[in-house]
């Protein structure tokens, strides 16, 4: 136990010795992440909340108060709304199933979870036209029975949760994994049920990576724009999400309303990456202390 | 009998586990499951918790095979509708789930709940009881806080288990296995991840505990002086078969197998070519065949300036190790075969022994095994 902590600290000292570069190679390296991070990152982010409030907070607040933004927001909401839970419990299963579990095809199962990471999300898009659209697989039955998918919210919401599917998931397996099912089994034998096991033991050991699932997966899910765009019928005030809207406001030189919708969206962006952040701290002291623990 | 375990046998895949595997530990004794990694053990240990399935059975009663040693193995006179079975006082437990055998287990890696203080992991188990079997808060509280003086952890409840070191998590463990009140203690080497010192302490007190709290204990250990101390008695395992179940003097004095001697302790081994070469006339007649081996334990030879008899066997001195109660003489002989010999200090000392001297060993007793035929 005691000795699986050694090795990790020596290291770090290893990597702070090690830097025996010269000094203006240190300086040179430190400046061009700076300009890089400045260019890239830092100025097209102010500009957003510049541009936003360049006008005055009146234009802002309303731009924002507006219907079609309204509507914008809550479409955007209710996907992230069914695809983060739909797609937490999805991922809770599969990472129970994987790390509990021996079963044929496991790893092929693991490894095709990350599809909607390497497709682009056009094709996403594209995909669920072809199965649910009006030529689609299933385009003649829905159409049958009245339920509009393709160019209608329950495409937006279909295609917010593919392109989210993978991240609860991904926090979990690894996790589940090291952490095994020793304590599961402890929890059984001292005659605890299954429901109680997951409660009072599984849960509070992955809390925190599930919560970090669920971060990220709410933000990609109200920053999507690719796969939504291609099943959306970008009619304003019925199905454009958040960004389809800021495009449609864009497009229309409408640059303030666009904006001040996009630094809505910065913003979600920035309170992500601070939660992010913290939650980091929290999983990793959690896998360090179950690596600990064995 | 408190487990009866009936030609048990569990495969993973391609990979046998246990073959054929029959055991019964009486009420009240504390077993010890002895042998290497991959010997079966464990798996064992599981299957009588319930955490393993045995292979179902496979309707053709395996000719029992006699290995070395086995003989113990097969005493059981089961009959063959037996197979795959295990008992718990008499009742056939394969359809009970690991809650429903109500066995206290404890794991290598302790799998303490570490987001509980140790007063609440001690406490789980009275806690996920159903309603009506569920003890007052009172009486777990009393029980809890006799559990913790009873693993010498008072004051030390509400730490949690990230704060305590390896010997306390491990005396945590077997107290919120015991909060249960089983009547049978399944623990998996459960002092195999400490260091010596603390794994001597907890041996003695767990043989106390387990005369304290009168459970059946089966305990599963690679360490051949942790078997042999805390047992009533070892079962010796190796390649998914028992070799030899038996007191702890009986395994270690009568040995059945070359690898039951060979694993409970160092051994010297001589070749049938050395005992009819150079030993003429010790107890081989006839057994003394040129793929038989003698083996001898240090401690059952003697040293001395001339030949003791004629199974006096010359020898050159390369070592000696001094730091113990013991000396460990490692010696050569004429064939180059190391030997090594234990003696007492004091004996040592009188002989006055130095390195590169000419001595004689001879065999106080010596353990035949006649070759498995089956290679």
């Amino acid at each position: 136990m005691a000795t699986s902590e050694k090795p990790k600290k020596s290291v770090q000292k290893n990597g702070l010795h090690c830097t025996q570069d010269p000094v203006w190679v240190q300086w040179l390296l430190i400046v061009i992440t700076v300009t890089f991070m400045t260019l890239l990152l830092i100025m097209p982010l102010g500009v957003i909340f510049y541009e936003a409030l360049r006008k005055g907070w009146k234009t802002y607040v309303a731009a924002l108060s507006s219907r079609n933004a309204q509507s914008a927001i809550l479409l955007s909401v209710l996907a992230a709304g069914i695809a983060v839970p739909v797609n937490t419990l999805f991922g809770l299963a599969a990472a129970w199933a994987t790390s509990k579990y021996q079963f044929r095809g496991k790893a092929f199962l693991v490894s095709i979870l990350d599809l909607p990471f390497a497709i682009s999300p056009i094709i996403a898009g594209l995909m669920l036209i072809l199965v649910y659209g009006v030529q689609g697989w299933f385009g003649e039955t829905l159409r049958t029975y009245g339920i509009p998918v393709i160019f209608a919210v329950p495409g937006v919401v279909l295609a917010t949760m593919f392109v989210t599917v993978p991240f609860v998931a991904r926090e979990l397996i690894p996790l589940m994994q090291e952490q095994g099912s020793e304590q599961e089994w402890a929890a059984v034998s001292l005659g605890a049920n299954a429901w109680q096991t997951f409660w009072k033991v599984t849960l509070p050991n992955i809390k925190w990576a599930v919560l970090y699932g669920v971060l990220l997966c709410s933000a990609r899910a109200m920053g999507e724009y690719g796969a939504v765009a291609v099943v959306s019928s970008n009619i304003r005030g019925k199905t454009n999400t958040l960004p389809l809207q800021i495009d449609a406001l864009y497009n229309d030189y409408n640059a303030p309303a666009a904006f001040a919708l996009a630094s809505l969206l910065a913003l979600l962006g920035i309170v992500t990456l601070v939660l992010k952040s913290w939650l980091e701290s929290r999983t990793h002291n959690t896998v360090s202390e179950s690596s600990k623990d064995s | 009998m408190s487990v009866e375990v009936h030609h048990v046998s569990k495969t993973f895949g391609s990979y046998v586990a246990l073959h054929d595997v029959s055991l019964s530990v009486a009420t009240g004794e504390l077993v010890a499951l002895l042998g290497p990694s991959g010997s079966g053990k464990t798996t064992l240990l599981r299957i009588i918790a319930g955490m393993e399935v045995p292979d179902p059975p496979s309707g053709l009663v395996s000719a029992s095979r006699g290995s070395a040693g086995s003989d113990a193995q097969t005493r059981s006179d089961s009959s063959p509708s037996d197979e795959g079975k295990i008992l718990f006082f008499g009742e056939d437990v394969a359809t009970w789930t690991v809650s429903q055998r109500q066995v206290g287990f404890v794991f290598q890696h302790y799998a303490l709940f570490k987001h509980m203080s140790v007063y609440e992991n001690i406490a789980f188990g009275l806690r996920v009881r159903p309603r009506q079997l569920r003890p007052s808060n009172t009486e777990i509280d009393q029980r809890v806080r006799r559990l913790l003086q009873l693993i010498q952890l008072e004051g030390l409840g509400d730490r949690f288990p990230m704060q305590l070191s390896g010997g306390q998590r491990q005396r945590v463990a077997l107290a919120r296995a015991l909060a249960i009140e089983p009547k049978i203690l399944l623990l998996d080497e459960p002092f195999g991840a400490l260091d010596a010192k603390v794994r001597q302490k907890l041996r003695e007190w767990l043989r106390q505990l387990h005369e304290t709290m009168n459970t059946t204990t089966i305990l599963v250990t690679h360490d051949q002086e942790e078997a042999l101390e805390v047992s009533d008695r070892v079962v010796v395992m190796n390649q998914a078969q028992i070799e030899q179940i038996g007191t702890p003097e009986e395994v270690f004095h009568h040995p059945a197998s070359e690898f039951v001697i060979d694993f409970l302790g160092s051994v010297n081994v001589f070749s049938g070519r050395h005992l009819e070469g150079d030993v003429p006339g010790h107890d081989l007649h006839g057994k003394s065949r040129d793929d038989s081996k003698m083996y001898v334990r240090p401690h059952e030879l003697s040293i001395s300036r001339h030949a003791e008899d004629e199974r006096s066997l010359p020898a050159r001195i390369q070592r000696i190790h001094r730091a113990g109660a013991h000396a460990k003489v490692f010696l050569q002989t004429a064939l180059d075969q190391n030997v090594r010999v234990d003696i007492p200090i004091t004996q040592c000392n009188a002989l006055s022994l130095a390195d590169g001297e000419q001595v004689y060993i001879t065999p106080l007793n010596t353990h035949v095994f006649s070759n498995d035929f089956n290679i």
